[in-house]
C-alpha cells in the first residue's frame, strides 16, 4: 500500500494502519532496532512502541515520508533503551565500537564550556553531509544511522573491509575539523 | 558520554540523507534483514576446510573408539530432542492482531505467532556434522525453518496461490535466485520443488479436496469467533490483554474448537499434498534425469507438514551450476530455498499471544505444578502474574490522562506532536498512565509477605516471589491473581 494511504488511514482513525505499517515497514523498523539491540524481544518492544507513536502522532502530524518518520522513532526509541540498559555494562554488537569511533570525532577542550543541543549541532550535520561526495555521505550513515556494520557496508557497496574503515576514518577526521572550525565542544 | 549528543544530532539529520544512505528502499531492507541468518548461526565452512576438519574429526573419533572413550552411536547432534525444545525458540514476525488494544487503553500490542509451525532459532547454514541427512555432501540450507511460504499460513491466499504458482515462467524464487549468484559454482545447495499450476486431478477428487477445505474454514472461523467473544467479554471487564488470553485458552470450550481447527487443517492438508504429489511426482523424476539428488519427496509423511508450508513436492540437492541449469530448463514447477530439519515441523494452527498452559482447578501452570512435585516442600522462585480489575481508560480518556500527566495542553500537543523527542515523552506517559501502578502496588503490599518478594517491583503486572506450593495454591485463589507460573 502507498505510504499517502497508509498516512490516510491514520487519519482516518483505522486501526488497518497499523497493520499496514507492520506490512511494509516492520521489517524495516525491526532492523534498525535489532542492529542497535541485538536483542529481538527488546526490539520488538521498541517496534512496537514506534507504531503506537506513530497512532498517536498522526493526526494531527502529517509526516512528509512515513519511512525516516518511523525509523527515527524506532531509532531514538531503540538507542534510549539500549543506553538504559548499558548504564552499567555495555552490551554486545556494534554500537559500543559506533559510540567510540564518533568519540574522535568530538574536538577535545573542556566539554562544559560551549554546550550545544542536538538539534543545532544537526543543522550543521546536515551542511558538513551536503558537502561530503555522495557515496562517504552514504556510508557514514549507514554506520552511524542505521548502525550498519562494517561487513554490511562492505557488501552493500562492494566495498572491501578496509575499503569502508578508510573511507568512515576520512569522514570523521573531516568532521572533526569541521566542529573544530565551528568551535563547536560538545 | 559526549558521543551520545553527536549520536543524537545524527539522529535528526535531513530525511533525504537518511533515505539515500540506502541506495534501495526500506522494504528492501526488511526484506534482506528477514534473510539474514539469525545470531548465533554456524558460519559456512569452505569445502576443503570441511573436509581437513572431517579427517580430523574422524581421526579423533576412531582413536578414541579405539581407547573406549566413544561408543559408534549418536543421536544426531544439533538437533532437538523434544519439541518443547524448539518451542522455546523465538517466534518470528507475525500478523498483528488485537490492534483493537490501541483503542482500548493498551499500550502493548498483541502480535499473533505469525508462523503455524515450530520454528528453528534460525541457522540457515549448517556444518555436516549436524546435518539430519549423515554421510552427504556439505549441503547449504539457505532457508529457515518457520519462514515457510510467503503466505506463511494456510490461509485463503494459499489455497489460491495454487493456481497462481504455474502462471509465471520464473523457476527460482529470487531470494534464492540472491543466495545462489554469490555462491560458487560447486556448491551445494538444497532446495524445495514446488508444485505447479492446474493439477489434474479428476473432478471429484478435487470436490473431495474442496470439501475438506470448506470444513477446516468453518472450524477456524468457529474458534475465530469464540476467540474474539471470549476476548472481548474479559476486556469489557477490564482485564489486561494477557490476562485475557491466558483464560481463553483455559477455556474448555475453545481448547475444543481449536484442536477441531487443527484436525481440520491437517486432514485437508494431507489430502490435497497427496493429490497434487500423485498428479506430479514425475516432476522430481526429470530433475533427477539431470543429475540431482531427491533427499526427500511427499510420499514421507514425516515431511509432509513442512512441505504442505510450502507448497513442495519434495527436496533435493545439487550444486549452484546445476540448479542454475534447472532453473533454464524446467517450466511448470518453481523451486525455493529448503530449510534443515523439516523433519521438526508440524501442523500447528495459528495462535494469538502468549500460551499460558494452566491446570484444572486452579491457576498455577503446569510446569510449576510439576517443579513443585521435585521440590520436597521448598520454595520456588516464581512469577505472580496479577488480573487487573479496575477502570480501563478508552482512548480518548487516555489521551486526556496522557496529556494531564504531561502537563501540556491539547494545542501544545498538536503543535508538537511531530516532535520525536515530544512522541518519546508521550509514549513514556502513556504508559506510566496505562500502567495501573496504583492497583497493583495496592494487590502486592496486601496479598504478599515482605519475605515473599524475590526482587523489588518494577511496576509491572507481574512479581517475581519465593513461594512454597501451599502458599502458591493460596495466593492463587485470590481473584486478583491471574495466574502464577515458574520464574526463568
Amino acid at each position: 500500500m502507498e505510504d499517502n494511504r497508509i498516512i490516510e488511514l491514520y487519519w482516518q482513525r483505522d486501526e488497518a494502519a497499523i497493520a499496514q505499517t507492520q506490512a511494509k515497514y516492520g521489517g524495516y523498523c525491526h532492523s534498525i532496532a535489532y542492529h542497535l539491540l541485538h536483542n529481538y524481544e527488546d526490539a520488538e518492544e521498541c517496534v512496537n512502541d514506534t507504531y503506537v507513536g506513530a497512532w498517536n502522532a498522526i493526526p494531527p502530524y502529517r509526516p512528509r515520508n512515513l519511512a525516516t518518520f518511523l525509523g527515527r522513532i524506532t531509532r531514538n526509541l531503540s538507542l534510549k533503551k539500549w543506553r538504559a540498559k548499558t548504564a552499567k555494562k555495555r552490551g554486545s554488537g556494534d554500537v559500543p565500537l559506533v559510540l567510540d569511533e564518533l568519540e574522535g570525532c568530538i574536538p577535545s577542550g573542556n566539554s562544559i564550556d560551549a554546550y550545544m543541543d542536538a538539534e543545532e549541532l544537526a543543522g550543521i550535520l546536515d551542511d558538513f553531509l551536503g558537502g561530503l561526495p555522495v557515496t562517504e555521505r552514504r556510508v557514514f550513515l549507514c554506520r552511524y544511522w542505521y548502525f550498519d556494520s562494517v561487513s554490511e557496508i562492505a557488501a552493500r557497496f562492494g566495498f572491501t573491509h578496509s575499503k569502508v574503515k578508510m573511507m568512515l576514518k576520512r569522514t570523521r577526521d573531516k568532521l572533526l575539523k569541521r566542529l573544530e572550525k565551528e568551535d563547536i565542544w560538545i | 558520554m559526549r558521543s551520545d549528543l553527536l549520536q543524537d544530532a545524527i539522529g535528526m539529520v535531513r530525511d533525504e540523507y537518511i533515505e539515500d544512505a540506502h541506495a534501495d528502499s526500506a522494504v528492501e531492507r526488511a526484506k534482506r534483514h528477514a534473510e539474514k541468518p539469525a545470531e548465533g548461526s554456524v558460519p559456512r565452512f569452505s569445502l576443503g576446510k570441511m573436509a581437513a576438519g572431517l579427517c580430523a574429526a574422524v581421526l579423533l573419533v576412531f582413536g578414541l573408539y579405539r581407547i573406549g572413550l566413544v561408543p559408534f552411536t549418536g543421536n544426531g547432534g544439533g538437533q532437538f530432542e523434544t519439541a518443547e525444545e524448539m518451542e522455546n525458540t523465538t517466534q518470528a514476525g507475525g500478523d498483528l492482531a488485537g490492534v483493537g488494544d490501541m483503542t482500548g487503553g493498551e499500550t502493548n500490542v498483541q502480535w499473533e505467532t505469525g508462523s503455524c509451525w515450530l520454528p528453528e532459532s534460525g541457522s540457515s547454514v549448517v556444518e555436516n556434522e549436524t546435518d539430519t541427512h549423515q554421510g552427504l555432501p556439505e549441503i547449504i540450507w539457505s532457508a529457515v525453518l518457520g519462514e515457510a511460504s510467503p503466505e506463511n499460513v494456510f490461509q485463503e491466499s494459499t489455497a489460491g496461490s495454487l493456481d497462481g504458482l504455474g502462471s509465471s515462467d520464473k523457476v527460482i524464487e529470487t531470494r534464492f535466485q540472491a543466495v545462489l549468484d554469490k555462491a560458487a559454482d560447486n556448491e551445494i545447495f538444497a532446495f524445495v520443488v514446488r508444485y505447479g499450476a492446474y493439477y489434474s486431478a479428476d473432478s471429484a477428487v478435487k470436490e473431495q479436496i474442496e470439501v475438506l477445505h470448506s470444513a477446516y474454514r468453518q472450524a477456524r472461523n468457529t474458534r475465530d469467533d469464540l476467540r474474539n467473544d471470549l476476548y472481548w467479554e474479559l476486556k469489557d471487564g477490564g482485564m489486561s490483554s494477557a490476562e485475557a488470553f491466558a483464560r481463553i485458552y483455559k477455556n474448555p470450550e475453545f481448547v475444543e474448537s481449536r484442536q477441531a481447527a487443527l484436525d481440520a487443517l491437517r486432514e485437508w492438508k494431507l489430502a490435497e499434498l497427496a493429490v497434487v504429489f500423485e498428479d506430479q511426482k514425475e516432476k522430481l523424476e526429470e530433475i533427477q534425469d539431470m543429475g540431482i539428488t531427491l533427499l526427500y519427496d511427499a510420499s514421507d509423511e514425516e515431511y509432509c507438514p513442512y512441505l504442505a508450508a510450502v507448497d513442495g513436492l519434495g527436496v533435493m540437492y545439487g550444486t549452484k551450476a546445476q540448479i542454475l541449469e534447472l532453473g533454464e530448463m524446467v517450466k511448470g514447477c518453481r523451486i525455493r530455498a529448503a530449510a534443515e530439519h523439516a523433519e521438526n515441523y508440524e501442523f500447528i494452527d495459528q495462535y494469538t499471544g502468549h500460551e499460558i498452559y494452566l491446570s484444572e482447578g486452579n491457576y498455577l501452570t503446569d510446569p510449576l505444578i510439576a517443579a513443585y512435585e521435585q521440590a520436597d516442600g521448598q520454595k520456588l522462585r516464581v512469577e505472580v502474574q496479577m488480573a487487573y480489575y479496575g477502570e480501563t481508560l478508552v482512548k480518548d480518556e487516555k489521551h486526556k490522562a496522557v496529556l494531564a500527566y504531561m502537563g501540556v495542553s491539547q494545542a501544545e500537543y498538536e503543535a508538537r506532536c511531530g516532535e520525536i523527542e515530544f512522541r518519546q515523552q508521550y509514549i513514556a506517559a502513556e504508559k506510566y498512565v496505562t500502567s495501573n501502578r496504583d492497583y497493583y502496588e495496592e494487590v502486592i503490599r496486601r496479598l504478599l509477605k515482605e519475605d515473599e518478594l524475590a526482587e523489588e517491583w518494577d511496576g509491572g503486572s507481574s512479581v517475581l516471589a519465593n513461594l512454597t506450593y501451599e502458599r502458591a495454591l493460596e495466593l492463587a485463589a485470590n481473584e486478583e491473581i491471574a495466574y502464577i507460573e515458574l520464574a526463568d
